[in-house]
């Protein structure tokens, strides 16, 4: 059965994302010796806050290599989030288990509801309905079209419909092993505990947030696989998340 | 019946060194930031009081009121640890990380043991002939991992005394259609080589290349399935990467 890869992740943009990722330093090193008595001598150009590091490169291809030094918030773009984020003494992401980061994959289509809206137990649990049930170890995303409004409308992006903490408990309690949403965030707007994220951590379920493209899962299942850096004492990180998909 | 995948992998292998902060051989800081809630439980309305620290000050065993969020701010060099390079590394108009095929990413790849070349000396293509022996022949579309069981000297002064490749060599892997090329080694050119003339072959013909692999020796087998991906940013060159073998 031919199978095909499906990107569940935003482009991360130096300086466009919600959240900081600058490219601060774009460090040229030109491969041409500066004198042929000493050839190991380089020269490395090094440019600050570069716009786009493809304009500043001034050596011909082939010439040079690049190194770039960067700075970014563990939450921007698509990010994977583990306990740790909310309750000390969790697992980083060098001692969780990595069989949590990939698994059998169902997707709730929920496209159509109103901003702010909160997606109920029953809700919930038609969604699951219809994409054909959920198991025990299942990944869970939440297709609520809002991928759209990433870097179109930040505002309109802001507003995104959220499980109720009932529909949550109830996805714990089936024991899925990760959940994920196509929004920037799980919880009830200006609910000063976030307790959409606690039950998830305190039941070990990492969560990923701000997904992509989840419309063009077309099967009830696929499988899907989202490693994140090895990063001790790391508590979120952006990550690439893919869906493979049977094709018909 | 339920239209259930199957994932039957039975092992875990990772393939990357752990990234730690301010000993990685380039720059590499991770910066804790706490966003204390306290003050929100009076007023919600308050914007949440987010303070710095130092990884000193992060207790990893008490919690204040058992809730709190711990973020981090990252500074680090994109070469850093186990990483990936594709063509913009040397290319401007070679494909960044945003654009290349995941295609290239994920699939079977093939370990060539090469434990047998010395630290600083010259892999041939009867080297890589002598290891498909082993192996099996490398196919169109591998994904092809040498194995020289040089991350043992991983930040020792002995690592960067690596073997490298000899030009036709990487000639010749680019012939057999490869699709990504792995080393668990800091380096494939040589230490006097006067450009990156060795990377310039894969990168003409969109061939990725990861440094500084770790555990191909615990694979066991020749043949694996491997995850390779790398977060997808926007004109960088080069990224850490988790490198994930199942089997």
């Amino acid at each position: 059965m031919k199978k095909r890869i499906i990107d569940l992740s935003h482009p991360m943009i130096p300086n466009k994302m919600n959240r900081k990722v600058e490219v601060k330093k774009l460090l040229v090193g030109d491969t041409r010796p500066l004198s042929s008595s000493n050839p190991e001598e380089r020269k490395v150009s090094v440019f600050e806050h570069p716009p786009d590091q493809r304009n500043m490169v001034p050596i011909p291809d082939g010439q040079y290599f690049l190194m770039s030094e960067i700075e970014l918030n563990t939450h921007a773009g698509t990010h994977i989030e583990i306990p740790y984020h909310c309750l000390k003494g969790r697992q980083d992401f060098i001692e969780f288990p990595l069989e949590r980061f990939f698994g059998s994959l169902v997707v709730l289509h929920m496209r159509g509801l109103n901003p702010h809206d909160e997606v109920s137990l029953e809700e919930m649990k038609r969604a699951c309905g219809l994409a054909g049930g959920i198991q025990k170890g299942d990944v869970v995303f939440c297709d609520f079209g809002y991928d759209a409004y990433f870097f179109e409308s930040p505002e309109k992006y802001m507003t995104n419909p959220y499980p109720s903490i009932e529909a949550v408990r109830w996805l714990v309690d089936l024991e899925i092993k990760m959940f994920g949403v196509d929004a920037g965030m799980i919880e009830r707007p200006k609910n000063p505990v976030h307790e959409n994220h606690l039950l998830f951590f305190q039941n070990d379920i990492p969560i990923i947030e701000n997904l992509a493209n989840l419309d063009q899962v077309k099967k009830n299942r696929a499988e899907v696989y989202a490693f994140p850096i090895a990063i001790k004492f790391a508590e979120s990180m952006p990550i690439r998340v893919v869906a493979i998909e049977e094709m018909d | 019946m339920r239209n259930r995948v199957k994932l039957e992998f039975t092992e875990i292998i990772d393939l990357s060194h752990t990234l730690i902060h301010e000993q990685e051989g380039r720059r590499f800081q991770v910066k804790p930031l706490l966003v204390d809630f306290t003050p929100r439980l009076v007023d919600v309305e308050a914007a949440p009081n987010v303070r710095p620290m130092t990884l000193e000050e992060v207790d990893r065993d008490s919690t204040p009121n058992g809730y709190y969020v711990l973020l981090h701010e990252l500074a680090f060099n994109t070469n850093a640890g186990t990483h990936i390079e594709v063509p913009r590394h040397c290319f401007k108009d070679g494909f960044d990380l945003s654009a290349f095929p995941l295609e290239n990413m994920v699939g079977e790849a093939v370990i060539l043991d090469l434990r047998g070349c010395k630290p600083q000396t010259e892999v041939s293509i009867d080297h890589l002939l002598e290891a498909e022996e082993s192996s099996g022949k490398i196919r169109s579309e591998d994904i092809v991992f040498c194995m020289f069981g040089h991350d043992r000297f991983y930040k020792t002064d002995n690592y960067k005394k690596c073997p490298y490749f000899a030009l036709d060599a990487i000639h010749w892997l680019v012939q057999r259609g490869i699709k990504l090329l792995g080393v668990d080694t800091p380096e494939i050119d040589a230490p006097d080589a006067i450009r990156p003339v060795n990377h310039l072959p894969l990168f003409q013909t969109n061939i990725p290349l990861i440094e500084n692999l770790k555990n191909l020796t615990q694979i066991g087998v020749s043949r694996v399935y491997v995850f390779i991906l790398p977060v997808k940013v926007k004109f960088l060159d080069a990224f850490p990467v988790r490198v994930i073998a199942l089997k």
